[in-house]
């Protein structure tokens, strides 16, 4: 077995290479696939497939860890040794090395990070203690740095957002020294949306983003946009109608000059745990959803500079068992970065009423934070396709309709002049 | 010590378990994977508990088989 050839190369018996891994490595077996199923752990169909799946009742599924937490494996089932003896091989054995990286720094104006270096500098023979210095900052009007021991501080500018690269050195007790950088990107939390994805044009593959559809699914049923219960709007993104054991994606590329979010709803209706909606950031799977899940925002934090992949997938598994609608939808996907400065958003009427006075019909509501103006559609049919073809602008917050029909029906837009708000509800 | 277990069970898996993971990227602390050994009764390794980052500060690559035996 699998586990078995690991340890006559690696174990105590090991006699491969003299047992020069000794005391180099470190193995957890989980119990079988069977077993695992029977304990209601779905398998990761993604890692399940990247190692190749099952052939001939074996599943070679394993994953190596190795040096600075990086990932070793081998796709295929021969040679696993050789890449647990590279994951050791690559290990350092002298001098001073990088134990971990320091990750993108995203602060707000005005706040303070502290972070412990002591897992980042390592000595390989024991050389202790590592000094530590900072050796440049290249914007220190967002972020200044001090250092106290192996406690890096960062304190942010309280008005100047910005990136700046911080380059540190570690410096052993055998004067072996080595440096590592990083970025800090001060946002100001306030900055407005830069983009806003709602599908209320009816598309998929259209700015603002354009999405790509990918299935494994025949005939080909994907993505889509839909009238069914929109969080916002009158449209979302709704899964295609897809077979047990496929998926359907839907993935965007959005470039972000400084780092910044990216902030969506979601809703689920399927089978319990087993068929459900995930989302994936720059290929790492963020999320998950199952089941029947109301309508839910969630917000990532982008610490990429530069291209970031977003994507949805509706995923079905292999056991014959749907639930709910056998559906999940996605909808008001906003992408923020603190460079943006569109103007501001527009907020939707709300709290509309109506009254009849002496035959007019008086339509209130409140007044949309940056609203210049309001469209008003009108329209005898309320099914009639958006946008309705009548409608008046009004620069207050209130219309007076004298009546030309026995029922019309409403619904209001908010303008700046450059953009305008989601639609209101609609009223009668 | 060589570090050679005979059975180790995973008592605890973090839900999300694995994403997707190409050659050379770096795990992520949320797919920290902890575990608590079990095996023959008298083994020293018995009952510790141990994580994978917990083992790779410590100098060793962490090989982990989700398969099946043959």
């Amino acid at each position: 077995m699998l586990q078995q050839y690991w340890a006559e190369e690696f174990g105590p018996t090991g006699t491969l290479n003299g047992g020069i891994y000794a005391d180099k490595s470190y193995w957890v077996c989980t119990e079988t696939i069977d077993e695992w199923a029977t304990q209601n752990y779905p398998i990761d169909l993604t890692v399940y497939n990247k190692m190749g799946g099952f052939s001939n009742g074996y599943v070679p599924l394993f994953i190596v860890i190795g040096f600075q937490k990086k990932v070793y494996w081998a796709s295929g089932t021969s040679d696993f040794r050789a890449v647990l003896r590279q994951a050791i091989n690559d290990m350092p054995t002298s001098g001073i090395y990088l134990q971990d990286f320091i990750p993108t720094q995203k602060m707000d104006l005005g706040s303070t990070v502290v972070i412990d270096l002591d897992n980042i500098f390592k000595s390989a023979d024991g050389a202790y203690p590592i000094a530590t210095t900072i050796v440049s900052n290249s914007n220190p009007s967002s972020v200044t740095t001090t250092l106290n021991g192996n406690l890096l501080t960062l304190k942010a500018s309280t008005f100047a957002v910005g990136n700046s690269t911080i380059q540190l050195r570690g410096t052993d007790g055998n004067s072996s020294t080595i440096t590592t950088e990083f970025v800090v990107s001060v946002w100001n939390p306030n900055s407005p949306a830069g983009i806003i994805e709602n599908f209320e044009d009816g598309t998929m593959t259209t700015p603002p983003i354009t999405w790509t559809l990918t299935t494994d699914v025949k005939p080909v049923s994907n993505w889509a946009t839909s009238t069914t219960l929109p969080y916002e709007g009158t449209r979302s993104a709704q899964s295609g109608v897809i077979k047990e054991g496929c998926f359907c994606t839907m993935t965007a590329t959005v470039n972000f000059p400084t780092v910044g979010k990216v902030r969506f709803w979601v809703k689920t209706s399927t089978q319990p745990t087993y068929d459900r909606l995930e989302f994936y950031l720059n290929g790492w799977r963020m999320q998950r959803w199952s089941g029947e899940t109301p309508w839910t925002q969630v917000t990532y934090d982008i610490t990429n500079i530069g291209n970031n992949t977003i994507e949805f997938t509706y995923l079905k598994y292999d056991d014959g068992i749907s639930g709910g609608s056998d559906k999940v939808w996605v909808d008001y996907v906003e992408f923020f970065n603190q460079s943006v400065s569109l103007p501001p958003q527009l907020d939707v009427p709300a709290n509309i009423t109506t009254s009849v006075v002496s035959s007019n019909v008086y339509i209130n509501w409140d007044n949309s934070a940056n609203a210049t103006g309001y469209k008003v559609y009108s329209s005898p049919n309320p099914y009639a396709v958006k946008p309705w073809s009548t409608f008046v602008n009004v620069t207050a917050s209130e219309y007076t309709y004298t009546p030309t029909a026995t029922k019309m029906f409403f619904y209001i837009v908010a303008t700046n002049g450059t953009k305008e708000s989601s639609n209101s509800i609609i009223v009668k | 010590m060589k570090k050679t277990l005979y059975l180790m069970a995973i008592l605890f898996m973090l839900t999300s378990m694995f994403g997707a993971y190409n050659i050379g990227d770096i795990v992520r602390p949320v797919d920290n994977i902890s575990w608590t050994i079990s095996g023959p009764t008298g083994h020293p390794e018995v009952g510790n508990s141990s994580t994978i980052f917990d083992m790779v500060n410590s100098g060793k690559p962490v090989m982990i088989f989700f398969g099946q035996t043959w």
